[in-house]
């Protein structure tokens, strides 16, 4: 249940912007793929581009293909819920539904497939997810209380547990640790570790160490300069890329030099 | 202590606790002047209510027979016209704002705000033409349920429509990549962030549905003449004793003000059960089936989508079969034919994408297709409004510019332009008091009695404005246009102080607390941060509000374009005025209407656009 995704020629606009230019790569099933590089050049972008809710965004383009398992996504007979049921996404900016619960969050996702689902069965669904990003012993007490509630680094925890409820088949993982302690950074990471076992996880992050330790393989994306399109500099295994990085681009940016 | 003569200490840092007397004058006049307008935009509704109130109560004939049955009739109306315009008007906004194509979904918007400026008399007029051609009494209250429909379907479709595009991106955006259709989207998130607003649309739809049901009485002697002891003959002289009836008001304003006091009460009583509104029970597990189109591991992206060209195949295949099955029935009308393929084809449509694609598509499809149908609905009188001020101005266009028309358009203009003079201020000081000085108790009374005044209906205003100067002047001298002027003010303030509070709202709270931590005064944070930041959303609420007041208003106009004063000048009264007497010039008032409102919508969108940062997408 893991999926291989190739990107093949992907350019992305927001209406005369081009954010993101010509990229193509490939990311294998069952593995942990790291996208790192400076602020605003187009990592986000891309994460949008994989899962089709680029088109969501007013004035949004994409031009080129997204293969997954050899099917591009942007295909005519392609349906875009049901790109979104298999690869899901975790937002930058923590977003819980504040009209539901912590629990009803959760489970907003499992909800909608109208899968037969007990009392019993959905609250282990819950359980495990919290458990599985460091929230449950926070938040056992209070499953009932709104959303709204919980602190920065709580509701995004919550936001990971929704994506993965849904078992998703590749998980977007966007700056998930970047608002989190060294305790809850760590079952993330745990957690991206288990996921690996059997699905394709990207994650985009600014933390180089945490990309070295999680990711097998690295993308550094960046731009030319203010106002040109993002591109893909380098991609490769991550201990090549940071050990020995064939561009100068990138040896700057992780050693430092820049952004 | 400190007093004035002292020089102001050098270093900002030298005294911490300054006495209140002594704090800058331009925090106490700003204050000040808050508190004025704040004043001033509760005075003056209230004062209109009251001044009706009291001259209800001594009115000469007492409430008389007539009274109770033109309230029954009022209420039976407008209960009919909500109860079939709510989901007419809702679904329109949903289908403007989340449903249309995306590129489409701007101008639809517009075309929604447009709709809603339209003053409802043109509706009226037009809906009566459709529904009740013959001319006679509309004294079925369900068929003047239908003509009163038109009126208030463009007011629910508007503000529902705001508070539907004000919807949280982000929010949207995660239900979606949760996998959500966009239907499951819209009820997972929107209509959640939106119940309240719908609640209170609805509230604000009854009253004015109440208002233009006496509107109807009035035009059109809904209430039949012989059975009251007015007169309803429609023209205007008709109109204006039957408001003003023997020196005192009327059981119209009788009515009128149990109607605006209903409205309060059901209000404030309302505002105040939804705010301790308890939280959400925890929901239930749903045991459904699983879905053809849930997930399942390894299930196909691509499959199971209906082709693109299936709608080319099956909207000529659904002509096909009405069309036998008319013939063979025997019947044939356009209409009939028009109506029968729109229905074949939204079932067909329904129906294949179920077999196809599954229940989930199903319902996204069949909630956007009825969507898009209230939104042809909802267009439909503004549209066939435009065709026919158009022919009309083609057919006879030296009426279009003959001196009387442009009189009563100058008349129109002048008044609004004065009310907004002295609205607009008065607004924002208020919603300034609201926001800066009142502390939360404060904003929440300032809130309700907004929302509560925002749902009086328009004619109260205008007969509170008549009895007003009636009582100053003498029921024969009423300044016609003076007093559409003050009753426009007391439309226009709470729809100010409700728009500029939630802009003013919007200015994120870091904004503020930066410039009071750089040591700005409070006067001039209010000032440079505060309104600045907004000024933007703040001039779009005061051309908002200036559009739905001239919308709201028609009744009022018509009552002071018929006063017996000396300058009779507006274009709904004009336009009442040609309805009745039959001559030419109609629909030339009706273009003329209309391009006011759009020059006003328009203005409304361009001057915000250059006017200063918008945050939002
Ligand atoms: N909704 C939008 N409308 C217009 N332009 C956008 C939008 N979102 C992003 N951009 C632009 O696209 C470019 C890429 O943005 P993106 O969010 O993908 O950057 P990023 O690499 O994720 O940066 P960060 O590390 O800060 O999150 C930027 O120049 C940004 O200004
Ligand atoms: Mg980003």
């Amino acid at each position: 249940m893991a999926r291989r995704v190739e990107l093949r020629h992907l350019s992305a606009r927001y209406g005369a912007l081009t954010a993101v230019q010509d990229v193509s790569m490939t990311i294998e099933p069952r593995s942990v793929t790291a996208f790192i590089g400076p602020s605003g050049c187009g990592k986000s972008t891309m994460l949008r581009a994989m899962n089709r809710m680029l088109e969501v965004i007013p004035n949004a383009r994409v031009e080129g293909r997204v293969l997954l398992d050899g099917t591009n996504i942007y295909g005519r007979m392609v349906d875009p819920v049901r790109v979104r049921r298999t690869v899901g996404m975790v937002y930058q900016q923590p977003n819980p539904f504040p009209t539901m619960s912590i629990r009803d969050n959760v489970l907003a996702g499992v909800h909608l497939t109208n899968r037969r689902l007990g009392r019993a069965e959905a609250d282990t669904v819950v359980e495990t997810c919290l458990r599985g990003t460091n929230l449950w012993e926070e938040v056992r007490e209070r499953l009932d209380e709104p959303a709204t509630g919980l602190s920065g680094g709580q509701q995004r925890r919550l936001c990971i547990a929704r994506a993965v409820a849904v078992e998703p088949e590749v998980l977007l993982l966007d700056e998930p640790c970047s608002a989190l302690d060294p305790i809850s950074t760590q079952t993330i990471e745990e957690l991206i570790g288990r996921l690996r076992e059997d699905r394709t996880v990207v994650i985009v992050t600014h933390n180089m160490r945490q990309a070295a330790r999680v990711s097998e393989r690295t993308a550094f994306f960046s731009t030319d300069g203010p106002g040109t399109p993002g591109r893909l500099v380098e991609y490769d295994d991550t201990a090549t890329l940071f050990s020995n990085p064939r561009h100068q681009q990138t040896e700057d940016y992780i050693t430092g030099r820049l952004g | 202590m400190s007093n004035a003569t002292q020089p102001p200490p050098a270093a900002p840092a030298g005294r911490l606790v300054v006495p209140p007397g002594a704090r800058s004058t331009g925090d106490r006049a700003a204050r000040a002047l808050a508190r004025a307008g704040t004043g001033a935009a509760v005075l003056i509704p209230v004062a209109l209510i009251a001044v009706l109130a009291c001259q209800s109560a001594t009115a000469p004939g007492g409430p008389g027979e007539g009274l109770g049955r033109l309230l029954a009739w009022t209420l039976c109306a407008a209960t009919a016209a909500v109860a079939a315009g709510l989901p007419v008007g809702v679904g329109a906004a949903l289908f403007a704002a989340r449903f249309a194509p995306r590129r489409a979904r701007r101008a639809l918007g517009t075309v929604i705000d447009l709709l809603a400026a339209v003053p409802a008399v043109a509706y009226l007029l037009l809906a009566q033409g459709l529904v009740n051609p013959a001319g006679g009494d509309v004294d079925r209250a369900v068929l003047a349920g239908l003509v009163l429909m038109a009126a208030i379907v463009p007011t629910i479709a508007s503000l529902s429509h705001g508070v539907f595009a004000q919807v949280p991106f982000g929010r949207m955006e995660a239900s979606l990549a949760l996998g959500a259709t966009r239907w499951e989207m819209v009820r997972q998130v929107v209509l959640p962030f939106s119940a309240r607003t719908l609640r209170s649309t609805a509230a604000l739809a009854l009253s004015r549905a109440l208002s233009e049901a006496l509107t109807l009485a009035a035009l059109f002697g809904g209430v039949r003449p012989d059975r009251l002891t007015w007169p309803g003959d429609g023209s205007r002289s008709g109109l204006w004793r039957l408001l003003l009836s023997g020196g005192g008001l009327g059981p119209f304003a009788l009515a009128a003000f149990a109607v605006a006091f209903a409205v309060l009460a059901v209000g404030l009583a309302a505002r105040a059960l939804t705010a301790r509104r308890p939280r959400g029970r925890p929901r239930r597990e749903r045991a459904g089936r699983p879905d053809s189109a849930g997930r399942g591991v390894g299930a196909p992206l691509a499959g199971g989508r209906l082709p693109g060209w299936s709608g080319a195949v099956l909207a000529p295949a659904c002509l096909l079969v009405v069309v036998l099955l008319e013939a063979l029935a025997g019947a044939a009308g356009l209409t009939g034919t028009l109506v029968g393929w729109a229905f074949a084809y939204l079932l067909a449509h329904l129906l294949v994408v179920w077999a196809v694609e599954g229940s989930r598509s199903a319902a996204d499809t069949g909630c956007r297709d009825l969507c898009a149908v209230a939104f042809a609905l909802t267009v439909l009188p503004l549209v066939s409004l435009l065709v026919r001020a158009v022919l009309g101005a083609v057919a006879s266009p030296a009426v279009f510019s003959s001196a009387p028309v442009l009189t009563a358009v100058g008349g129109t203009l002048a008044t609004i332009a004065a009310a907004t003079v002295v609205s607009v201020p008065v607004g924002l000081a208020c919603a300034v008091w609201s926001t800066e000085y009142a502390g939360r108790r404060g904003a929440r009374v300032v809130a309700s009695l907004a929302d509560a005044a925002v749902s009086v209906p328009p004619l109260t205003a205008g007969l509170g404005a008549l009895a007003f100067f009636g009582l100053l002047a003498g029921p024969a001298q009423v300044p016609g246009r003076a007093a559409a002027g003050v009753a426009l003010c007391a439309l226009m303030i709470p729809y100010i102080v409700r728009g500029a509070t939630q802009m003013l709202d919007l200015v994120p709270p870091a904004l503020r607390e930066q410039a009071l931590a750089l040591g700005a005064a409070t006067w001039s944070v209010i000032l440079r941060v505060q309104l600045a930041t907004a000024s933007a959303g703040l001039v779009q609420a005061v051309v908002l509000a200036l559009s739905r007041a001239v919308g709201a208003a028609s009744l009022m106009l018509v009552v002071s374009g018929s006063a017996p004063g000396p300058t009779p000048g507006s274009l709904p009264g004009w336009i009442v005025d040609r309805f009745a007497s039959g001559a030419d010039g109609l629909w030339a008032g009706v273009a003329w209407l209309v391009v006011i409102v759009v020059a006003l919508e328009l203005a409304g969108r361009v001057i915000p656009a250059r006017h200063g940062p918008r945050n939002n997408p």
